[in-house]
């Protein structure tokens, strides 16, 4: 079994209240175990990357956060309210608060890059025009897009054009937290740098907390505060270099890549 | 709570603006209204100062708004006194660092110019439209042939498949229609032809009719709402995954795998569920006339075989292998076509149903052109 401390806690942050806190989550799916009673606390103001092997339960972690899974035991609190008891005024309240950019950027196909952008801010906050255009254009300078590929429709975006207008779209309301699945994934190492300082830029202006799961080491070691690593059913947190260093096979591999770096940083 | 973003006072010859409370993007609609109640023309004062020191909470969507609201002012050319704080200072000077402005639209065009351009792309889309099909069918035609030759290249248990698809699931629904058709048809056969105390010949009009036209354009029809456009939703979603682009670098062209099978499977399933429609078509006219006229079974079937020659019969039946064909043919092409997105596939869908019902019903009518001239 593993010999190495679960759960490596470190004040970086004299935060005193986590803006996430997850306690004892359990989610089974059958027979098969994916978290065994994991524990994790983001504070306001960090990047944390979720790393894991493939199927180790990443995803299904961030979905269990966003209220997208039901999970079987356990308590999440987002922002200090249990997802599991929340009113429909509570949750739209809370949905206000946090933005979200999944994997394949998921933008609304018959929308163009502007509308993209809008609905939230129309949906969620009913913002009346002309600031919605000036918001919306606010968002997509943020994201690093220039204001004439605002007319065109998300079939006709190049891959990173599609990760930037879905940050557009997930930080359209000033949200306190943002997750990231894989914001770098199918993006050239140019793109995947640029994005990463795009992120840790857009962090330190807007005082955003980031939660991204991503494989990308480099972009790991390139924004993250704290990394959140789940193996076998478990998390481990800690600083990139606290978890790179914990003697298991598994966890030497997959940080091999970066082992001169880190070394190096010492 | 009513928020208010905005108040405005008079100080001697100052007009002194104050903005207060949570200028956030959650608040814009409420900021918008607040701001409204503010006018800015008409007034005659010396000076204007604005305070921006009340504001409890800032974001990058309430700061739009102050950015916009300091314009309008700053456009009056009266002199201008901000007072701020850090807090809103510092999210001022970000926005501002982000904001933008609408690349203006271009320049009009001239209305016939653009109805021109209108027309000029409408043709180029048709006659493109034009090289497809001609390409499509001569793929068709191609593959058609050499499957003659290397037989190995028919996909048998597809087929097979695809048939069940289409033909035995379908017969719950044909079966529905068919038996309720019958029964309207039978009764305004029946009301009508009362008039001249010539009920019986329902029997004929009911007959000739379901066996020549009715069976075989509403089997069509249905067919067309529910596997033509089966066909192309489901080619139309394995372009879009790029599955047809993997069959290719396979060397496997998506005709032996997708295409043949359907549209094989369609050519026979579509006479087949023709011949079920007439059947119950005319069981439920039987019923009908049982009910309302107490016509016996018996007497029902002498009537119709009088009526009926295997003719008529056969000029309904012969129709329905080609009306097969277009279906399947405009449903498989129709998702071929499709380019990119989900999008497409809904608009491709639609076409193929409308477009194969519309090649169904021009088909129908030269059939009967045909039939007239050869007297049947």
């Amino acid at each position: 079994m593993l010999s190495f401390p679960f759960y490596l806690h470190i004040w970086v942050y004299d935060m005193k209240e986590p803006i996430i806190s997850i306690e004892n989550l359990v989610n089974k799916f059958g027979s098969q175990l994916v978290h065994d009673r994991i524990n994790l606390e983001i504070f306001s103001g960090e990047i944390i990357g979720i790393v894991g092997g493939s199927g180790s339960g990443k995803t299904v972690l961030l979905r269990s956060i966003l209220g997208l899974q039901k999970f079987k035991s356990g308590i999440i609190k987002l922002l200090g309210h249990d997802i599991k008891n929340l009113d429909d005024k509570r949750k739209k309240d809370l949905l206000q608060k946090i933005g979200v950019l999944f994997q394949k950027g998921a933008l609304f196909s018959s929308l163009s890059v502007l509308g993209n952008i809008k609905v939230p801010l129309k949906e969620q906050a009913d913002v009346p025009e002309p600031y919605l255009t000036q918001v919306a254009l606010q968002k997509m300078i943020m994201a690093g897009l220039t204001v004439d590929a605002g007319g065109k429709l998300p079939s006709q975006l190049s891959g990173g054009m599609i990760k930037r207008v879905a940050l557009a779209r997930a930080l359209a309301l000033d949200p306190e937290i943002l997750f990231l699945d894989e914001p770098t994934s199918g993006l050239d190492p140019i793109a995947a740098r640029r994005f990463d300082a795009l992120i840790k830029e857009l962090q330190a202006i807007l005082n955003l907390t980031v939660v991204m799961v991503t494989h990308d080491l480099e972009s790991l070691y390139r924004t993250c505060d704290r990394v959140a690593l789940i193996l076998e059913k478990k998390i481990i947190v800690g600083s990139l270099e606290e978890v790179a260093k914990i003697k298991n096979p598994w966890i030497q591999e997959y940080f091999g890549p970066l082992k001169d770096r880190l070394d190096r940083k010492k | 709570m009513t928020a208010l973003f905005i108040t405005d006072q008079k100080i001697e010859q100052e007009y002194v603006i104050t903005l207060q409370g949570h200028w956030i993007v959650k608040n814009l609609l409420m900021i918008k209204k607040s701001l409204a109640s503010i006018s800015l023309n008409n007034l005659k004062y010396k000076s204007f100062r604005i305070d921006l020191t009340k504001i409890d909470l800032i974001d990058m969507g309430g700061s739009v708004a102050i950015l916009d609201f300091l314009q309008v002012v700053k456009s009056l050319n009266i002199p201008l006194n901000i007072k701020t704080s850090t807090y809103v200072q510092d999210h001022l000077a970000v926005a501002e660092k982000f904001s933008g402005k609408l690349p203006s639209d271009a320049p009009k065009v001239a209305f016939y110019l653009s109805k021109l351009a209108d027309l000029g792309e409408s043709f180029i889309n048709a006659k493109n439209f034009l090289y497809s099909v001609i390409s499509f069918l001569g793929e068709f035609f191609i593959r058609f042939i050499s499957i003659f030759f290397m037989p190995r290249h028919f996909r048998f248990s597809s087929f097979v498949r695809q048939l069940s698809i289409v033909g035995v699931r379908a017969l719950p629904i044909v079966t529905l229609i068919s038996f309720l058709i019958g029964i309207v048809l039978a009764y305004q056969g029946i009301t009508q032809l009362a008039r001249f105390g010539a009920q019986i010949y329902t029997v004929n009009l009911l007959g000739l009719g379901t066996l020549r036209e009715v069976g075989v354009l509403l089997t069509s029809i249905v067919i067309a709402g529910r596997s033509g456009s089966a066909f192309t939703a489901q080619i139309g979603m394995m372009v879009v995954n790029e599955e047809i682009n993997a069959l290719r670098v396979m060397g496997v062209s998506p005709f032996y795998m997708l295409i043949f099978p359907r549209i094989l499977a369609l050519v026979i399933a579509l006479p087949l569920l023709t011949f079920w429609f007439d059947i119950i078509a005319l069981l439920g006219g039987a019923i009908m006339m049982n009910w309302l006229l107490d016509l016996s079974f018996t007497q029902y079937k002498n009537q119709l075989v009088g009526a009926v020659t295997p003719l008529a019969f056969w000029v309904g039946m012969i129709k329905a292998p080609f009306f097969g064909f277009i279906i399947s043919f405009v449903g498989c092409f129709e998702g071929m076509c499709v380019k990119g997105n989900s999008e497409s596939v809904g608009f491709h869908t639609t076409k193929s149903v409308v477009e194969s019902i519309f090649l169904i019903v021009v088909l129908d009518a030269f059939f009967s052109v045909l039939f007239a001239h050869l007297g049947i």
